[in-house]
């Protein structure tokens, strides 16, 4: 006989029986439980009760190879994102190395997150107006002349302003300043926080911004490249 | 609400460079009614959470924007693209270059298909869901075809993932300690009785012959356990669960010995 035939079997048997030679009329279609499984594997990163909730597609996978590969696949890739696995910031641009503009970006945006995060929601736009009118200005220094008309180090300065200025004109001067050789040495001397620090503050200090602001600036700064070198590094001769 | 919820907010946008929620307070109120909606207190909100639902609701802004005639449409579709390819570089962490492809082909598939999508919530999901298609295409492909001394071998098509998870059965000893034997003993024996129990349980594991098939089979039939569940509790990834149940289930169906049981039961 057919083992699908039989009933009298206690519930746990009988689905593991369904899943092994279940009746074809409570299955959906392989395109319905396609449409179905974001919203499916949404549920169960949630924790809902997707047994009950989504019985018909989990029927469907217990027989379909090519579903279940893409549940499982759509599951590992929605629970790395819950475990902050995928790496947002360094996919930012796929299609080319990084520029300058997006290192500093990049950079900017990690120091405005730990010194001012209430700007956070401004940042793309500020960064976006920042670098086009750097462009303007036509120059990678930014000289005293051009902070003024950035408008940086006044009182109602938005603090991600600051903070991206405080970034370009800090990295400006250590492009300029000194070698990668002097770079390795410091990292080897184990001194290259404290290094960079001096010349982030100095530099911030130049384009205006104010004494407290710049020296906390430069320790994030300093922080965040002994964590990240290569951002740094790649910029020097 | 707090500052530090809407500071939450700000730091998930900002670490996708996600630019299109605009105006910031209506976003943030958008974040805060669906946290509601899932029957959570946004205050008290841990951080994880809150990207969940900031993901959710981008989602449906990155939708709408997609489908718009305007200068935020070519920005969406460039978020779009950042976050496809930080999902395909997980899945290809070495293959840099082939995630570049996936990324490229999947989103000439959303931008060719994006009127199917027909839900905002899920629209980041289905995006990822053409991402995966395409991978897995390109994994079948790829099982299809192997190189050998003669020249290319066609064969015959098999579970795409089974490179993937052949790590899974390999590391059985690891998993399978004495508890995870015990617990299987267990969760049978609160649904069976015990002669229904043994004839079963012997039967399950002269068909299925390695134990770990066993474990997942009664874990998610017997104990009604999710793939989540299963996989944080056996450490490992729903993928390799996934090959693990499917070749567990193939090998049943093709025991006779499993198909006699369940016909002396019936009868």
């Amino acid at each position: 006989m057919n083992p699908s035939d039989a009933d009298n079997i206690p519930a746990p048997l009988k689905r593991l029986r369904d899943a092994l030679w279940g009746e074809p009329e409570d299955d959906i279609s392989h395109a319905k439980c396609r449409a179905l499984l974001p919203a499916f594997v949404q549920a169960e990163a949630d924790g809902e009760p997707v047994a009950k909730l989504y019985a018909r597609v989990k029927h469907h996978l217990d027989h379909c190879d090519e579903c279940g590969e893409e549940y499982a696949l759509l599951l590992d890739l929605e629970l790395a994102e819950m475990r902050g696995e995928i790496e947002f910031a360094s996919a930012i641009s796929p299609d080319a190395p990084r520029s300058l503009e997006q290192t500093l970006q990049e950079l900017a945006r990690r120091i405005v997150e730990s010194l001012a995060p209430a700007s956070l929601p401004e940042f793309g736009v500020i960064a976006e107006t920042f670098f086009a009118r750097v462009e303007q200005l036509g120059t990678f220094e930014l000289r005293p002349s051009a902070a003024q008309a950035l408008g940086l180090g006044r009182r109602d300065t938005n603090p991600a302003l600051n903070i991206i200025a405080a970034s370009y004109a800090a990295t400006q001067t250590l492009a300029r300043e000194i070698t990668r050789a002097q770079f390795e040495e410091w990292i080897a001397r184990d001194t290259l926080e404290t290094e960079i620090e001096t010349r982030a503050d100095a530099a911030a200090r130049a384009v205006g911004i104010q004494r407290e602001l710049a020296a906390r600036f430069a320790r994030v700064y300093a922080e965040q490249i002994a964590r990240e070198p290569d951002a740094l590094r790649d910029l020097l001769s | 609400m707090g500052e530090s919820f809407a500071n939450n907010i700000a730091r998930e946008l900002s670490k996708r460079d996600w630019r299109l929620a605009e105006p910031f307070r209506e976003f943030s109120v958008a974040v805060e009614a669906e946290l509601r909606a899932q029957g959570h207190d946004p205050a008290h909100a841990e951080a994880t959470l809150i990207a969940r639902m900031v993901t959710r609701c981008y989602s449906r802004v990155l939708y709408l924007a997609c489908g718009e005639k305007s200068a935020a449409r070519e920005r969406a579709y460039v978020e779009v693209k950042a976050f496809l390819f930080a999902h395909a570089r997980h899945l290809l962490v070495e293959e840099g270059e082939v995630a570049q492809d996936l990324t490229q082909k999947a989103l000439l598939e959303i931008l060719e298909h994006y009127a199917e999508c027909k839900n905002g919530d899920a629209f980041l999901g289905w995006c990822k869901q053409i991402l995966v298609h395409e991978h897995l295409d390109r994994l079948r492909k790829l099982s299809r075809t192997q190189k050998t001394p003669h020249g290319k071998k066609y064969t015959k098509r098999i579970l795409s993932l089974d490179a993937i998870a052949e790590q899974a059965e390999a590391d059985e000893p690891r998993v399978m300690t004495q508890d995870a034997l015990a617990q299987t003993q267990n969760v049978v024996g609160a649904a069976l009785r015990a002669p229904m129990l043994e004839i079963f349980l012997e039967t399950l594991r002269r068909c299925l012959k390695k134990e770990i098939r066993v474990r997942v089979l009664v874990e998610l039939y017997f104990n009604d356990k999710s793939f989540v569940e299963l996989a944080q509790e056996l450490a490992l990834s729903a993928v390799n669960i996934q090959v693990i149940k499917s070749r567990a289930l193939q090998s049943l169906r093709e025991c006779v010995e499993m198909k006699q049981l369940y016909a002396t039961w019936h009868a």
